[in-house]
C-alpha cells in the first residue's frame, strides 16, 4: 500500500517536471501575447525588456525554480492572455466544465453500458444486430458535426434551445428557475457529447458480457440450477462491469479537459476551450497550471481504481507470482 | 422493442439532418423592440474572442481593438470613408508645416464613466503613460513625442522628435485616452481591473469567457447613443455565430461571413449584409533570402505562373479587390497604375531556362545546378481553409512551370516561428514560401515596414527581401518629404520598384463581408476597411 | 450462419472500399486535385456530386478519399491497437508482478499527457505529414485501449481452462498468443472500429483544433472543407458532407460486421 502511494508520488513529480516543459517544448514564444497584435513597433530591446519582466530570459533551471516556488506557495500568477488571476480563471471554468463532463459522463455511461450489456444478452437469440448497427452508425458521426447539426436544429431553427453560453446572460434567475436555465443549456452540448461517446462504452461493454456469459463460473451456476435472472444479474453483469469500470475511471481522469470542440460550439465557459486558447496564445503559466491539474486529476483517478480494483474484481487478487 | 428503438435512433438522426436544410421558420427574435424614439433598447452582437477588459493594455486582438473603441475614446478617428476626422477635439486643429507640431483644443463636456471631467492632463498623462507599457502599438506612438505641452485651457501641444506626416492617422486616431487618476499608482496598467474610459458605451459588466454588457453613456458629449444597452456575448465559432445570426438571436456580429452564405443570409427578410472594401492583404511570402528565391528573375517567374485574379476570384467571388505588384491596394490615392499581374505561365517558363533550370526529372519537375529537383515547402496555418486553398490553387498553378511546392499545414504559431522568430525580422527565418496576410495596409507606412531592407524601418520585411534602388529611396527621398503630394510621389517610386523585383506575390484583399439584422436595428453603417460595430452605428444622426 | 452472413457482407462492404481505394483513378471521372469546374456548383452536369470550393470534383474526391482515409484509419488504429494489445496483455498476464507495475505506471504516464500541446511538439519535430499525424495519433491513444485490454485480460486469465493448460505446463507465450488473443479479439476489433474511425476522422478533427493537416484528399478533410465552407447553411451538405459521411460509417459498420460475426457469445446455448 506505502508501496503503491510511493510510485504514484513518483509520477507526481515526473509530471510536476513535464509541465514545466511543455509549453517550452512549443515553437514560438509567449512575446506576441505579452506585447499585443503589433509586436513589430517593438524594438528588440525592448522585447527582451518585456520578457525579462516575467524571468522568461532567465536560464531554465532557475524558471523550474520559480515555477516549483510559485506551484508549492499556490502564487499561480496572472495569466499572460487573459491578464487575470490563474486560480479564478480555472476555477470558474472548472465548475463549468465538472458539470458537463459529470453529467455526460453518467449519461453515456449507463446509455452505452445497459445497450451494451442488452445487446449482449438478446445476442443467443440473435435479435441484436439492429441496436449493434445503430449504435456504430450513430458513433461514427464527427463530433464537430453532430454538435453543430444539433445547434442548427434544435437552437437555431426551432428555438427550443439556447445555443449559446452556460446559462441565460442576460436574465437574472434564481433558485429553481436558474437550476432550469443551466439545464436547458447544457442540453445540446450533453447530447453531442453523449452520440459521440456512447459506442465506447456500448463495445466494452458488450464484449465482457458476452464473453463472461460463457465463462465457466456462469455455466456452472447454470447447471447449478441458480435461476436465469440472478445468474445475468449476479455473476455476468457484476464481473462484465470490471472493463466497463477501467473506463469509467479513466474518464474521471478526464472531467477536467472538456471536451474543445463541444464547448466551442456551444461556446460554452469551460475548461476546454480556456486550455486551448492558452497554448495558442502561448500563455506559459496557464498551460503550466490547468494542464497541470487535469494530469493530478487523471493520476488521481488512476490511483483510486487501482484501489477500487481489489474490492470490485476478485480476480485482481490471485497473484501470479 | 429494443429494435425498434435502434430504427427510432436512425430515423431521428436522418430526419435531424434532414430538417437542417428544411425552409426556415419565423425565428422569434427574442429581442426587446420596445425602442425610445429612436433605436431598440438592446441589441444583442456576438464578439468573436474574449477580449479581456476591453482596456488599451489588456485587449489581445483587432476584435477587441473594435468593441474597445466604442468605451474608450480616440483624440481622431476614421470616418465611414476612411478619412481622418477630429473626434474629441474641435476641427480648428492645427499641424505645422513639417508636421511635427500638433495643436489642438479638446471639445467641452467630455467625463470619464465613474464622472469624473476628462481635462487636457488625462490626455498629456494617457500618452506618457504608454510609453512605459508593454502593448507595442501604443508604446511605438507614446515613443514618437518629444513633448506634450498644455497651453491655457483645454488645449494642447505635442512636439514629434521627428517629422510624422502620418501622425494624426497612425498615432492620434488609436490612442485611447486613460484616466490619469486610476492609472497613475499602477506602473503594469494590465493589472488595471476596472475599464473606464470615455466613449460612447460604459462596459457595465464583464464575465471573463462569457460576455460583455455596454450601456450606453447618456450624457455623451456629441449624444446619447441610440441604442442604451449591448449585449455582447463571446461566441469563438463562426458556424455558431452564422446561425445564431440566420435565427435572428444575433443582431450583428465582430466577424465576417463567407461569400457562400450570402445567398442565404440576403433571402432572409431583415438580413442585411455589409460589403466593404477590405484592407487585410493576403500574400505569398518568398524567402528572399534562400536559393533560388534569392534571384530576382526567379521570383519574377513566379509572379508570373501565379494566376493571382484567378485564384482570387475562385474563392471570394467578385467580393475581392486582386493584389497587384505595387503592394499596395489599387483604391488607395497613391497606388501607382498598371502595376496588375499578369498570368503569363509561358513566360515563367522561359525565364526559368534561362536561370538555367531546364533539365527535368521524370515527374517533370525542374532541377537545379547539382541536379536536385526544385521542390519546396509552403507554410500554412492549419486553421485557415481559405489559405490552405489559395496554397493549393498555387502549388498546381507551379506545377505547370515545373517547380513542386508542397503545402505544409501546421498549427499558427508554430508557422509564426520559423516565418518570423520573436517577431523580429532581424532573427533570420527558415522557410521557403508562407502564406501570410496583414491586419491592414492602409498605413502609408505600410509599403516601407514591409520592404525596407534596413529592418529599423523594415519591421514587416519577412521576407528577407533586399533591394538597393528600394533602400536609396527610402533613405533618400522619403527623408525628405513634407507634405502629401511628396509622399505619394515617393510611394510611387517605391511601388514601382517592387513590381520590377518582386519581393512577394500579393493575391489580394478579400472584402469585409458582416451580416446586420436591420429589422431589429436600421442604424448600422459600414465602415470602409472596419467593422459595422463602431461608434457611427449608434451616433445620433 | 447468421454469423457468417453478418460476417460476409462486412467482410463484402470493406472489400467494396478497399477496391474502391485500389481503382481509384480509373473509376474518378476527374483528377480530384484539378480544378475542373467553376466552384461550388450542385449536382449535375458531368459532376455526380458537385464542386467543392476550389471547383475540384467531389465525386472524383470521395473515391480518392478511399486511400487516404483508409491508410490513415488503418496505419493509426495499427499503431494504436499493436502498443496496446502488447501493453495491456503483458500487464494483464502478469498482473500484480513488477512488469504489470512498470507498464502500467507508463500508460499512467502517457494518460497524463495533454492532447493539444503534445500533438503540436510532436508535429513540429516529425514535420507535420499527414502519416506523420497518424502515427502522433496512434502513439497518444493506445492507453486507454491497454487498460481496457489488461483488465479482459486478467478476468481471461481466472478461466478454469486457462488455469488447466497452464499446470500441463504450457509456457506464458503459448497461452496469451494462442488463448488469450483468441478471447480477446472481438474487442481488439470492437476498438478497431473507434480507432479507425478517430484516425479517419483526424484530418478534420486536428484541423478544427488547428493543429492538422488536411491537405490530402480524404473523407476527412472534404468533411472540414465543407464544414467551414457553411454547407449546413448554403445546402451543400447533401452532397459534400453526407457521402464522406457515409463512406466513414459504412467502413464502420463493415468493421462492426466483422466483429460481430467473429465474437464467441452466439453460438453457446443459440438453440
Amino acid at each position: 500500500m506505502k508501496k503503491r502511494a510511493l510510485h504514484y508520488l513518483i509520477l507526481v513529480a515526473l509530471v510536476v517536471v513535464v509541465n514545466f516543459f511543455i509549453p517550452r517544448l512549443l515553437p514560438g514564444s509567449p512575446i506576441g501575447t505579452l506585447v499585443g497584435e503589433n509586436a513589430q513597433d517593438m524594438t528588440a530591446a525592448e522585447k527582451m525588456g518585456v520578457l525579462d519582466a516575467y524571468h522568461l530570459n532567465d536560464p531554465l533551471p532557475l524558471q523550474f525554480a520559480y515555477y516549483l516556488r510559485d506551484l508549492f506557495t499556490l502564487n499561480w500568477g496572472v495569466s499572460f492572455s487573459r491578464r487575470l488571476p490563474i486560480t479564478q480563471l480555472i476555477s470558474s471554468a472548472a465548475g463549468w466544465t465538472l458539470l458537463f463532463t459529470c453529467v455526460s459522463l453518467v449519461l453515456y455511461t449507463l446509455i452505452g453500458t445497459l445497450l451494451g450489456a442488452l445487446s449482449a444478452l438478446r445476442r443467443r437469440r440473435g435479435r441484436d444486430l439492429p441496436l449493434v448497427l445503430g449504435t456504430t452508425l450513430a458513433g461514427s458521426i464527427p463530433p464537430f458535426w453532430i454538435a453543430l447539426l444539433l445547434l442548427a436544429v434544435f437552437g437555431a431553427q426551432l428555438g427550443w434551445l439556447p445555443t449559446y453560453g452556460a446559462y441565460s446572460m442576460w436574465q437574472d434567475y434564481h433558485g429553481l428557475a436558474r437550476a432550469l436555465d443551466v439545464c436547458r443549456h447544457l442540453a445540446l452540448p450533453v447530447l453531442a457529447m453523449v452520440v459521440t461517446s456512447v459506442l465506447r462504452y456500448f463495445t466494452t461493454a458488450r464484449y465482457s458480457v458476452l464473453s463472461t456469459m460463457c465463462a465457466d463460473y456462469v455455466r456452472m451456476a447454470r447447471l447449478r440450477g441458480v435461476p436465469q435472472g440472478r445468474v445475468t444479474l449476479f455473476y455476468v453483469l457484476r464481473n462484465a462491469l470490471i472493463p466497463v469500470f477501467t473506463m469509467v475511471m479513466m474518464d474521471v481522469g478526464y472531467l477536467l479537459s472538456g471536451s474543445v470542440l463541444i464547448e466551442a460550439v456551444f461556446s460554452y465557459p469551460g475548461l476546454g476551450t480556456l486550455m486551448a486558447n492558452a497554448v495558442s496564445a502561448r500563455d506559459y503559466p496557464l498551460i503550466q497550471y490547468s494542464f497541470l491539474l487535469s494530469s493530478l486529476l487523471t493520476i488521481a483517478a488512476l490511483f483510486l481504481a487501482d484501489l477500487l480494483y481489489r474490492r470490485v474484481d476478485p480476480a485482481m487478487e490471485v497473484d501470479h507470482a | 422493442m429494443k429494435q425498434r428503438l435502434s430504427c427510432l435512433l436512425l430515423a431521428g438522426l436522418l430526419g435531424l439532418s434532414l430538417s437542417a436544410c428544411a425552409p426556415q421558420g419565423n425565428a422569434d427574435p427574442g429581442q426587446s423592440q420596445s425602442a425610445g424614439a429612436d433605436g431598440p433598447e438592446t441589441l444583442t452582437i456576438a464578439v468573436t474572442k474574449d477580449e479581456n477588459t476591453l482596456a488599451p493594455f489588456t485587449y489581445v486582438s483587432s476584435t477587441g481593438l473594435t468593441v474597445n473603441r466604442l468605451v474608450y475614446d480616440t483624440l481622431f478617428t476614421t470616418d465611414t470613408d476612411n478619412n481622418v476626422i477630429p473626434w474629441m477635439v474641435s476641427d480648428d486643429y492645427q499641424v505645422d508645416a513639417d508636421s511635427r507640431v500638433y495643436t489642438f483644443s479638446l471639445l467641452p463636456g467630455q467625463k470619464f464613466h465613474d464622472g469624473t471631467p476628462l481635462t487636457a492632463e488625462d490626455v498629456a498623462f494617457s500618452f506618457r503613460y504608454c510609453a512605459g507599457q508593454n502593448v507595442a502599438q501604443l508604446r511605438k506612438i507614446a515613443n514618437q513625442i518629444e513633448d506634450i505641452e498644455i497651453l491655457e485651457g483645454d488645449t494642447l501641444r505635442f512636439t514629434l522628435k521627428e517629422s510624422n506626416i502620418n501622425f494624426l492617422r497612425d498615432g492620434l486616431c488609436t490612442m485611447r485616452i486613460i484616466s490619469k487618476a486610476i492609472y497613475e499608482n499602477e506602473p503594469d496598467g494590465t493589472l488595471v481591473t476596472e475599464s473606464v474610459g470615455s466613449g460612447m458605451y460604459r462596459l457595465a459588466e464583464y464575465k471573463p469567457g462569457q460576455y460583455y454588457r455596454l450601456e450606453a453613456v447618456g450624457d455623451y458629449f456629441r449624444g446619447a447613443p441610440r441604442v442604451r444597452v449591448l449585449q455582447m456575448p463571446i461566441i469563438e465559432d463562426p458556424s455558431a455565430v452564422q446561425q445564431s445570426l440566420l435565427s435572428g438571436e444575433l443582431a450583428a456580429a465582430t466577424s465576417t461571413v463567407g461569400t457562400e452564405v450570402l445567398d442565404a443570409f440576403r433571402s432572409k427578410p431583415g438580413m442585411t449584409v455589409f460589403a466593404s472594401a477590405g484592407y487585410s492583404p493576403v500574400m505569398m511570402n518568398i524567402n528572399c533570402g534562400r536559393a533560388p528565391m534569392d534571384q530576382s528573375a526567379f521570383r519574377e517567374a513566379l509572379a508570373c505562373a501565379v494566376d493571382v485574379s484567378g485564384i482570387m476570384h475562385t474563392l471570394y467571388g467578385d467580393y475581392c479587390s486582386v493584389g497587384t505588384r505595387g503592394l499596395v491596394r489599387s483604391d488607395l490615392p497613391y497606388a501607382a497604375e498598371g502595376l496588375d499581374y499578369t498570368y503569363d505561365p509561358g513566360r515563367a517558363d522561359t525565364l526559368l531556362d534561362t536561370l538555367g533550370y531546364t533539365e527535368k526529372n521524370a515527374v517533370g519537375v525542374r532541377l537545379d545546378e547539382s541536379g536536385a529537383p526544385l521542390s519546396f515547402e509552403i507554410l500554412v496555418y492549419a486553421n485557415n481553409p481559405l489559405r490552405l486553398r489559395m496554397a493549393e490553387l498555387i502549388s498546381q498553378q507551379l506545377r505547370q512551370v515545373g517547380l513542386d511546392l508542397r503545402v505544409k499545414a501546421m498549427e499558427m504559431d508554430t508557422v509564426d516561428a520559423y516565418v518570423w522568430p520573436d517577431f523580429e525580422v532581424s532573427k533570420g527565418r527558415d522557410y521557403d514560401f508562407a502564406m501570410w496576410g496583414w491586419g491592414s495596409s492602409i498605413s502609408p507606412d505600410y509599403l516601407v515596414n514591409l520592404c525596407a531592407g534596413d529592418y529599423e524601418s523594415g519591421g514587416d520585411n519577412v521576407c528577407g527581401y533586399r533591394s538597393d534602388a528600394f533602400d536609396a529611396v527610402v533613405d533618400g527621398a522619403l527623408r525628405e518629404v513634407r507634405n502629401m503630394d511628396q509622399m505619394e510621389d515617393v510611394l510611387r517610386q517605391l511601388q514601382e520598384i517592387v513590381a520590377e523585383d518582386p519581393p512577394l506575390i500579393n493575391l489580394g484583399y478579400p472584402d469585409s463581408l458582416q451580416v446586420c439584422n436591420t429589422a431589429l436595428y436600421g442604424g448600422w453603417k459600414s465602415m470602409k476597411g472596419g467593422n459595422v460595430v463602431n461608434v457611427f452605428s449608434f451616433l445620433p444622426e | 450462419m447468421r454469423n457468417k452472413l453478418v460476417g460476409g457482407i462486412g467482410a463484402g462492404l470493406l472489400l467494396l472500399v478497399v477496391l474502391t481505394a485500389v481503382f481509384a483513378p480509373v473509376l474518378a471521372p476527374f483528377d480530384p486535385s484539378a480544378v475542373s469546374a467553376a466552384p461550388l456548383l450542385p449536382p449535375g452536369g458531368g459532376h455526380l456530386l458537385g464542386t467543392n470550393d476550389i471547383g475540384q470534383d467531389i465525386f472524383s474526391e470521395l473515391l480518392h478519399g478511399a486511400r487516404s482515409s483508409l491508410l490513415v484509419g488503418g496505419l493509426s488504429a495499427a499503431i494504436s491497437l499493436t502498443l496496446a494489445l502488447a501493453v495491456g496483455m503483458l500487464s494483464g498476464w502478469f498482473a500484480g508482478t513488477w512488469l504489470d507495475r512498470l507498464l502500467m505506471k507508463l500508460t499512467a504516464f502517457f494518460l497524463t499527457l495533454p492532447f493539444i500541446p503534445a500533438v503540436i511538439v510532436l508535429a513540429a519535430f516529425s514535420g507535420a505529414g499527414t502519416a506523420g499525424m497518424a502515427v502522433i495519433l496512434g502513439v497518444l491513444s493506445w492507453p486507454e485501449t491497454a487498460r481496457v485490454l489488461r483488465a479482459q485480460t486478467i478476468q481471461i486469465r481466472a478461466r478454469d481452462y486457462l488455469q488447466s493448460i497452464r499446470a500441463m505446463g504450457a509456457g506464458d507465450w503459448y497461452i496469451l498468443t494462442r488463448h488469450v488473443l483468441r478471447e480477446l479479439l472481438p474487442l481488439v476489433l470492437y476498438q478497431a472500429v473507434l480507432r479507425v474511425k478517430s484516425g479517419i476522422l483526424m484530418e478534420s478533427s486536428m484541423s478544427f483544433l488547428g493543429l492538422g493537416t488536411p491537405l490530402v484528399k480524404s473523407w476527412g478533410s472534404m468533411i472540414f472543407y465543407a464544414q467551414s465552407r457553411n454547407a449546413l447553411i448554403t445546402g451543400a451538405w447533401v452532397w459534400w458532407v453526407i457521402p464522406p459521411g457515409l463512406c466513414i460509417c459504412l467502413v464502420c459498420l463493415a468493421l462492426m460486421m466483422i466483429s460481430y460475426s467473429l465474437e464467441g457469445g452466439g453460438e453457446e446455448g443459440s438453440a
